[in-house]
């Protein structure tokens, strides 16, 4: 799973530690999301998609699909 | 999502780790020190000594389970995984000294069966660590 989590996160000028903070997470949990390390629980992707004001499928996508839809 | 913050689960676990701590290291030198000055103590005296050490022992346990229950799902994981490594670690020390004393490579014995606590400790901070990246959570 990928995600434009640090995208979306620089665009606000958010720390990690800020959104961690705002998800009652580690900073450790945002690092390892945005890495690639771990994929989220629905309710944490839920509360990420609330906080970006996106639905979760703009914020976290199959790299699997995305790339066979490229070759399409 | 109904439970404890990251940061509240942690000082949750930090406010009792260290009162915890301090009591079993009070009761563990304390009670061998206590012994050791009374003459043929009573098995009572043993026996409290011996309830007053391990009862910090279960009760870090608990605060551990109680962590990983409140902590959020990634810290929780991460926690998981290194109480398995330890339960590997341990289980597997005890095996290998089982198999060592029931073909007559050690006596039995030989090994202190109480070592295997802070063998699975040991193995429990150093998963952590490296589950961490040596960010280390609680």
């Amino acid at each position: 799973m990928e995600n434009k989590l640090r995208v979306l996160r620089a665009e606000r000028k958010w720390s990690q530690a800020y959104l961690a903070e705002q998800l009652g997470v580690s900073r450790q949990s945002v690092n390892a999301i945005e890495t690639g390390k771990y994929d989220p629980s629905l309710p944490l992707a839920f509360a990420l998609a609330r906080l970006f004001d996106q639905p979760i499928e703009s914020i976290f996508f199959d790299e699997t699909e995305s790339s066979r839809q490229a070759a399409e | 999502m109904g439970q404890l913050t990251f940061k509240e689960a942690n000082r949750r676990y930090k406010g009792l780790f260290f009162p915890i701590m301090a009591v079993y290291v009070v009761t563990c030198i304390g009670g061998s020190l206590l012994l050791k000055r009374i003459e043929d103590p009573a098995l009572w005296m043993k026996h409290l000594a011996t309830g007053l050490t391990i009862a910090p022992i279960f009760a870090v346990f608990w605060l551990i389970w109680r962590y990983v229950q409140e902590t959020d799902e990634y810290s929780r994981l991460q926690q998981l995984q290194a109480l398995s490594l330890a339960g590997m670690v341990s289980a597997a020390t005890a095996g290998t000294v089982g198999f060592l004393e029931l073909y007559d490579v050690i006596p039995v014995g030989a090994f202190p069966i109480f070592l295997l606590l802070p063998i699975f400790l040991f193995s429990y901070g150093i998963a952590k660590w490296l589950r961490g990246n040596g960010e280390g959570c609680a």
